[in-house]
């Protein structure tokens, strides 16, 4: 209807660009520099240009580059998955359900069904809305993004990403070409769980825990932390990191994790829910995802220790 | 009577094809030869003074075809003349139309709006009635009086109307009683939400008449306030509804249809104005934000002994139509309950917000809740179950309602009885995670079945085919493309399959009050009866001729008409209709229809336009929920809807219409709010403003309960609205019940219902006392 009309309207203003390579996708946005502007699914993008918050001369589509379609292990045992896989495939991957269970999770909470055929990892990660799922989880499962520009490639941690209000250490003559986890300790486990009002809302709040746990089963060796929904950007948290790393793991210990988010974050007060509210949800989703996360770290060091 | 072959079936309704293809034609999707595109240029400020508008940068930008603004027309309204098309010399609330551009492409319309420079000088304002009631508020109007208005309305300072309704003595049963329960309550505003924004594209011809084609619900009442605002002939005016994307309420009257018509007006060209999203949630006519408190008085007995309420509602800047709902809110703030002594007082008050006015079953979300969490409250109090104290309470067959109106059949007893078999009320169930809360709620009542003209026409083709013609709107119930030509193939004797509607268009079709008040069924299928009668007659009259025997001796079924008991002597309709129509006189026939007035004692009103429910049908909701307890949240487990429907014409379209309510409702309780900040608002796309989705709402169970009404088609009630009027009683009933607090403030969100349980009832509970407002 007249909606759909304006906004084809709108992203026919401008010129689209359909690269086969990354290579010549990094050419085009090299010639075209600020006037240019990458689209994944379209996920974010089309609602920017619907809203006239970007208004690109070119937008260089990355359907058509293979590369960016697949998902594969990595020679280090852990996996690499396209910026241009969608959150469906993701959430419905095998390999990721048996391994990374949390970001299986995480994709499966985005948006709705259908949005989620259309929308992409490396689009979700590269608009760092700060209320996107995936980032958190992957912050949680220590991993890092690929970013391909003009002088080579480059790989820096997922929680580095995010540097404000939907901006992220990608140059804008980078592409975010893949995401890289590390494999799954013998002793860890991670979650991510996600408060919302509805089941295609934003995250009120997410909650990313991942967990090491040392030989001894007790001692936290080491734990990645990331939330969504309750800063100007996706957030690492650091001071609940702090809390556990090094001590055993406990109800105590937990509960100063949870405690430690909640004071570390900064949320909005918006017509969905107070700052109190969410501060408050923190703690309960940092606590709840924490107790998901040790339990399959136990069961994983079970499952090694039966190995053995 | 003799048994019914259609009515009471689910046969393919007759728009089917067309919406589920896609091929529907809506308002918006109209594209003209020349036509040019509106925008509404629209005050930001909530209430200001007009210094100066310049548009001379908009008329000056290439593609623009007219800007027009300031005193044009007339006044117009839905109760109360106060509205114009254009603010003169004040705005009264933000999106207050101020001129109205007609631009080649939509996208310069939106350009040469944004020219548009207007200089205030900005007046205090106020946004909430509390503060608008206060003595030193500043007036929203001058002279109330000043306005063409009703006779009877009482209205005065920021107050829009203010209704009473009372009878007996309340202060010598209070003072007598044993016990007293009171409680206060805020509910508050939520958008209709039509798939389809508001659009409407109007034509002028030579003569400077108009064709209007609009995504309406009404389209005579649409005509009529265009008459108003722009002083045409009615005959120069012809409004047409298109497939209507949803209404809700918010297509009851002219909005877009009067920029639309004034910019064709002005270019003599085609103009289509089409609400964007937007648009449509800042500057729409929704729910009323309302307070409600209410006093009651026990007897020993532990029934009610008295009542006393009161509440506001927030009318916003304008009237549109809170005079007349006011008195709405007043018949269903008491309850459907046997009151010996009983005042209700309702003032609908003035503020800086946008109109708000029909929302499907107004007042009833806000007036339910209140009462029924009012009424769990009691009998949690006398140590009662909530349905042993409203069998004991509910009014019964030969009762007299409320405003005195008689009560012959109440069907209460029995929605109340299946509500609670179906949820199996009492049994709680476990939770499905430890710690977690379950809960089970029920809120029951009563709702009207709005009056209003009705007619119909019935034409006969040479195939024997059969066009109806009616002037309702099709809003998406089956009305008018199921029901009204069951209810012809019924008493006519043809197949359904031979009939076609024609409908909603000012100029082709008779008149009906339009799509609102869930009265289409019940009005216009009386009328639909009526002509039905009358053609049949004309059919047996000429075939009489033609088969050689006497009138009272021949029948019409399944389009054959036939002389009874004697085989082989019969007519198709086709063979009569094929004959008669080239060599005789075509037939035709016609039926109307308005309903008797519902007797109700005047002495118990005061500033009503409202006085008794016509055909008042009875429901009774029940829900469960489970609520995390760590954030509040509330999930809708299980829901049952019964509804008393008097009789069901088209069950699917019924049950349809018992589904889509309960979801809006509940989706009205937990979800939805349409949040004002300083009159402006906050959330206005669908990211924001949350509807619920079918991931968030539970299987709706529909039971229909047939208690035949008076007056209306096979005894058919309304039933349009009743569904979204329940939920909002039986969810919180539920809430309160699984975290053992009642929940004074809607929506119930996640936050309200943990605040509740960190500190109880006090955190929802509005600091207000209404009886205190003079």
């Amino acid at each position: 209807m007249a909606e759909m009309a304006d906004l084809h309207e709108e992203a026919q203003r401008a010129n689209y660009l359909a690269p086969s390579t990354i290579d010549e996708a990094l050419r085009m946005l090299a010639e075209h520099g600020e006037g240019a502007k990458p689209i994944a699914g379209g996920q974010s993008m089309l609602i920017l240009l619907r809203w006239g918050l970007a208004a690109p001369t070119y937008l260089i589509g990355l359907k058509g580059i293979p590369e960016l379609q697949r998902i594969e292990a990595s020679s280090d045992g852990g996996l690499k998955i396209g910026a241009m896989v969608t959150q469906y495939r993701i959430e419905t991957s095998p390999a990721v359900q048996r391994a990374f269970p949390a970001l299986a999770e995480a994709a499966g909470a985005v948006a709705s069904p259908n949005v989620r055929r259309q929308a992409t990892i490396g689009g979700n990660l590269a608009h760092a809305d700060p209320a996107a799922d995936p980032p958190a989880a992957l912050i949680a499962l220590n991993a890092e993004v690929e970013l391909a520009g003009p002088n080579g490639r480059r790989r820096i941690p997922v929680r580095e990403l995010f540097t404000g209000f939907l901006e992220t250490a990608i140059e804008p003559n980078e592409l975010l070409v893949s995401v890289h986890i590390p494999p799954a300790q013998p002793s860890s486990g991670a979650a991510y769980l996600k408060h919302r009002a509805r089941a295609v809302d934003y995250a009120l709040v997410g909650a990313g825990f991942g967990l090491t746990l040392a030989a001894d089963g007790e001692t936290v060796e080491a734990v990645h932390i990331g939330l969504a929904g309750v800063a100007d950007t996706l957030l690492w948290a650091q001071s609940a990191e702090q809390a556990l790393i090094g001590k055993p793991v406990n109800d105590e210990t937990l509960r100063a994790a949870a405690k430690a988010a909640s004071e570390e974050c900064n949320p909005p007060s918006d017509t969905e829910a107070s700052e109190w509210y969410r501060r408050e949800m923190v703690g309960v989703f940092v606590r709840r995802a924490s107790e998901i996360a040790l339990e399959r770290a136990r069961q994983s060091l079970g499952r090694t220790g039966e190995g053995r | 009577m003799t048994a019914t072959t259609v009515v009471g079936t689910s046969p393919r309704r007759l728009d089917l094809d067309d919406k589920i293809t896609g091929k529907a034609r809506y308002a918006s999707d109209i594209q003209l030869p020349g036509m040019l595109y509106g925008k509404i240029v629209r005050s930001d400020r909530p209430h200001a003074r007009i210094l100066k508008i310049d548009v001379s940068a908009a008329e000056e930008l290439p593609g623009v075809e007219a800007v027009v603004y300031g005193d044009i027309g007339g006044y117009f309204g839905e109760a109360v003349r106060d509205q114009r098309l254009f603010a003169v010399e004040k705005v009264r609330f933000i999106g207050e139309p101020i001129a109205a551009i007609a631009a080649d492409t939509a996208a310069t319309a939106e350009l040469a709006a944004s020219l548009i420079n207007v200089e205030y000088d900005d007046l205090p304002a106020v946004f909430h009635p509390l503060d608008a009631l206060a003595p030193d508020a500043p007036l929203i109007h001058d002279d109330l009086g000043a306005f063409a208005q009703p006779e009877g309305l009482v209205r005065y300072g920021n107050v829009c109307g203010e209704i009473t309704l009372a009878y007996g003595d309340i202060d010598s049963a209070f003072a007598a009683a044993d016990k007293i329960v009171e409680g206060v309550y805020s509910a508050h505003s939520a958008h209709q939400a039509p798939m389809e924004p508001r659009a409407a594209v109007a034509e002028v011809d030579g003569n400077g008449a108009l064709t209007i084609r609009a995504s309406t619900q009404a389209p005579f009442a649409v005509r009529h306030q265009l008459h108003e605002a722009l002083g045409l002939s009615y005959g120069d005016l012809r409004v047409v509804a298109e497939t209507v994307g949803g209404g809700f309420g918010s297509k009851t009257e002219a909005h877009v249809e009067n920029y639309a018509a004034l910019l064709a007006r002005e270019t003599g060209r085609p103009v289509k104005v089409a609400n964007t999203r937007e648009e449509d949630l800042s500057f729409g006519s929704p729910r009323h934000p309302m307070l409600i408190q209410i006093k009651t008085a026990l007897d020993a007995n532990g029934n009610i002994a008295a009542r006393q309420a009161k509440a506001t509602m927030d009318a916003g800047a304008y009237s549109g139509g809170s005079p007349l709902l006011a008195a709405v809110a007043a018949m269903l703030i008491p309850g459907p309950y046997r009151i010996p002594n009983l005042k209700v007082d309702v003032l609908a008050v003035h503020t800086n917000n946008v109109n708000f006015s029909a929302y499907r079953g107004p007042t009833g979300p806000q007036a339910v809740f209140a009462v029924e969490s009012h009424t769990d409250e009691i009998a949690k109090q006398l140590g009662l179950d909530p349905v042993t104290f409203r069998m004991r309470n509910i009014f019964t067959d030969g009762d007299t309602g409320h405003s005195g109106q008689p009560l012959p059949k109440v069907a209460l007893r029995e929605t109340i009885a299946k509500a609670a078999e179906a949820i199996d009320l009492g049994t709680e169930n476990p939770p499905s995670r430890p710690g977690w809360r379950r809960g089970k709620g029920i809120a029951c009542g009563w709702w009207p079945t709005s009056a209003g003209a009705s007619g119909c026409s019935i034409l006969f083709n040479e195939d024997g085919t059969i066009s109806v013609q009616s002037g309702a709107a099709e809003i998406g119930t089956g009305a008018v493309m199921a029901a009204i030509p069951q209810i012809v193939a019924e008493e006519l004797g043809v197949r359904y399959e031979d009939i076609r509607m024609v409908w909603g268009d000012t100029a082709s079709t008779p008149m009906d009050a339009g799509a609102l008040g869930s009265r289409t069924l019940f009005n216009m299928g009386r009328a639909a009866q009526r002509a039905a009668q009358a053609a049949k007659a004309e059919l047996i009259r000429r075939a009489a001729d033609l088969l050689e025997a006497a009138e009272a001796d021949l029948d019409i079924r399944d389009g054959l008409i036939r002389v009874k008991g004697v085989p082989d002597q019969e007519l198709t309709i086709a063979e009569l209709t094929k004959t008669q129509m080239w060599t005789s006189e075509p037939i035709q026939a016609g039926g109307s229809f308005v309903v008797d007035p519902t007797d109700y004692d005047p002495s118990r009103w005061t500033g009503s336009l409202l006085q008794a429910f016509n055909a008042a049908s009875f429901h009774c909701h029940a829900a469960e929920v489970e609520v995390d307890p760590d954030t509040g949240k509330v999930e809708v487990i299980d829901y049952v809807a019964v509804q008393d429907a008097g009789f069901a014409v088209f069950p699917q379209g019924v049950e349809g219409q018992m589904e889509g309510g309960a979801v809006q409702g509940i989706g009205y309780s937990l979800f939805e709010e349409l949040i004002f900040e300083d009159g402006r608002v906050a959330n206005p796309n669908l990211a924001l403003y949350k509807l619920p989705t079918a991931l968030d709402v539970p299987k709706v169970r529909t039971v229909i309960v047939e208690s035949a009404s008076e007056h209306g088609p096979y005894g058919a009630k309304g039933v349009g609205e009743p569904p979204v009027v329940f939920p909002s009683g039986a969810i919180a009933n539920a809430v309160a019940r699984a975290i053992g607090v009642p929940v004074h403030t809607t929506p119930i969100s996640a936050e309200r219902v943990l605040r509740s349980l960190r500190e109880g009832e006090s955190a929802t509970i509005p600091n207000i006392d209404l009886f205190a407002i003079e």
